[in-house]
């Protein structure tokens, strides 16, 4: 089933985004920034693991170069530089990707998911010793994106960018997965003898997934230290790697929909039940409660995510079905 | 066509496939039978490149096969099937289809990421070919039905039309018919001769069903132990006395030749 954005829906989402930030507390507004910074983590993450069946367990590491890169270079340059930062983010860390790629030539799954479990250790333990560079514990401070030397207002210049490469890398990973690469990957994740003998090969296909893998998620990684203001080699840890994983398990593998229902799920979850339990104390209690048996429900009720079951829900109300289908 | 020479397989103590020669020459349909574990798989998967030969040569088109990858031998214009369904399960048929001419898409990475008209374009035009393959056999109606979901004789069927889509010289089937209704056999049967005949296709399969093998091949290689046992046309191969101990035994071998029962 193709589950594809057309036309009018773009339009209809696009008005609503935009008007967001000026009807919302700037609290809200900051936490949407980041939910769709995690919306490309979740997508960069979904192409790899859903589509391409090459599981991740280190995607933080790729957050964390993305988030350094751009963070010391419009630190040590000047917000101005923040345009050139944000691509060269995604592309320095894109080809940081291959340092997976290399081991998924050889690994089966299991092997595979240890690799880069050991990939996003690596990653945060240099980050933490290399405090010359990364000012370990005070973190490096980010400058306000600026055009020319005019600062923008953070909050709302960042979520305005950050929604305006949610919608183009939404729609490039769309045409990707619509074609003969998409189609590769799945391949490859279903049959590797069969992908093989029908002229895909496995090394340049799995090459493309990493990278683009890790360029989606370098783009969050510079999105996330600019929209925060600081980086912090903390933040990078195993839990958010673990945090990506659930975000497209929860909301549907291979599905687009699903990185983005995911990421936002998991992302907004917290703050909302923040508005219901004051007391922290409670909410520490409540939150891993819910969190635990959340993905538990889902892994059980909804195998194909909450994308999925929508969909799936929608069969039996056409009105529904042909929002989400488009047919 | 393709030139099999002294070709030899070795797994551990085991000879998988011993000292194996034959040719299969441009529009013949040729099978490959035996009993099993004579060693036919590992034949179609030294030749798909999926092994690799402890010695001798594999020659197609004039080139040699042992210095090509196996995602390179489609695009020499050999494509295999396979006997537990190669096709992919949580894709569309019209994508399976697609898959099937994967190398001859030439758009790059960019005009597909950034949807520029040369990819669409090539998409569209793709995909129309793939229909009219589907309206061919008339399954056009099942083009966006998930193959997982599909009875198993359409999925071979689907296979096969897949392994058409690249437009190839030489088809490999792999028990193209196991499992299937007689009339799912007289329509694969068909479909083998008339896309022989069309488009001047060498195959070589490989099918338990002696009456659809000796009705549809112009010669029969029979296998044994990883050795020729025999080869020639139909008539030849079921009278060859080895070919019918290797099958029913020494005591069949005799009834056969005395004419008792």
């Amino acid at each position: 089933m193709r589950f594809s954005i057309s036309g009018s829906r773009w339009l209809f989402a696009a008005v609503i985004v935009i008007l967001l930030p000026f009807l919302l507390p700037g609290y809200w507004t900051y936490q949407l920034s980041l939910a769709g910074a995690n919306i490309l983590a979740a997508l960069g993450l979904n192409l790899l693991t859903g589509y391409a069946g090459q599981i991740s367990l280190g995607h933080a590491g790729f957050l964390a170069i993305g988030s350094y890169i751009a963070a010391l270079m419009t630190a040590s340059l000047g917000g101005g530089w923040f345009w050139a930062a944000l691509p060269l983010a995604g592309i320095i860390t894109g080809l940081t990707g291959l340092i997976l790629f290399i081991p998924a030539l050889r690994l089966g799954t299991i092997y595979l998911a240890i690799a880069t479990l050991g990939f996003g250790a690596a990653v945060s333990q240099v980050l933490i010793r290399i405090s010359v560079v990364t000012n370990t514990y005070e973190g490096i401070h980010v400058p306000i994106p600026a055009i020319g030397s005019i600062p923008l207002e953070r909050n709302i210049a960042m979520y305005l960018i950050t929604a305006g490469l949610v919608f183009l890398l939404v729609w490039v990973a769309q045409n990707v997965i619509y074609s003969k690469l998409g189609r590769a990957f799945i391949a490859i994740r279903d049959k590797e003898l069969a992908a093989e003998a029908m002229g895909i090969s496995l090394p340049r296909y799995k090459a493309y997934a990493f990278v683009l893998s890790a360029l989606y998620t370098g783009i969050a990684g510079a999105l996330h230290a600019h929209i925060v203001g600081i980086t912090q080699a903390e933040v990078f840890n195993l839990g958010t790697s673990i945090q990506l994983f659930s975000m497209i398990v929860l909301g549907g593998l291979a599905t687009l929909p699903g990185s983005i229902v995911g990421a936002l799920f998991l992302s907004l979850l917290p703050e909302l039940l923040k508005l219901l339990v004051t007391s922290q104390n409670y909410y520490n209690a409540i939150y891993g409660v819910m969190y635990g048996g959340l993905l538990v429900v889902v892994i059980i009720f909804m195998p194909y995510g909450i994308w999925g079951a929508l969909v799936r829900a929608s069969v039996r109300f056409p009105k529904l079905r042909k929002f989400f289908v488009g047919a | 066509m393709l030139i099999i020479e002294d070709l030899s397989k070795q797994f551990g103590g085991l000879r998988a496939v011993d000292h194996v020669s034959f040719q299969v020459n441009s529009g013949e349909i040729v099978g490959l039978i035996g009993p099993n574990g004579a060693g036919k798989t590992t034949l179609f998967n030294l030749i798909s490149r999926f092994l690799s030969p402890t010695s001798g040569r594999i020659e197609f088109d004039q080139k040699n096969l042992l210095e090509k990858k196996a995602s390179q031998i489609v695009q020499l214009g050999l494509v295999r099937t396979f006997q537990n369904m190669g096709l992919f399960p949580y894709l569309s048929v019209l994508d399976n289809l697609l898959i099937g001419q994967h190398p001859e898409f030439s758009a790059n990475f960019f005009q597909i990421a950034l949807g520029l008209p040369e990819a669409r374009r090539e998409e569209r035009a793709r995909i129309e070919q793939a229909q009219a393959l589907l309206r061919s056999l008339r399954i056009e109606a099942l083009q966006s039905a998930l193959v997982s979901g599909l009875p198993y004789g359409t999925q071979k069927l689907i296979e096969i039309a897949r392994a058409m889509m690249s437009q190839p010289k030489m088809l490999l089937l792999d028990e193209p018919v196991a499992g299937m209704t007689s009339a799912e056999k007289e329509q694969i049967k068909k479909l083998i001769l008339r896309i022989s005949e069309n488009k001047n296709l060498s195959v070589l399969l490989i099918d338990h069903d002696m009456s659809f093998v000796m009705e549809l091949c112009d010669r029969i290689i029979v296998l044994s132990f990883g050795q020729v046992l025999a080869q020639g046309t139909p008539e030849e191969v079921q009278r060859n006395p080895a070919v019918i101990e290797a099958y029913l035994g020494e005591e069949a071998r005799h009834l056969v030749e005395t004419g008792k029962d």
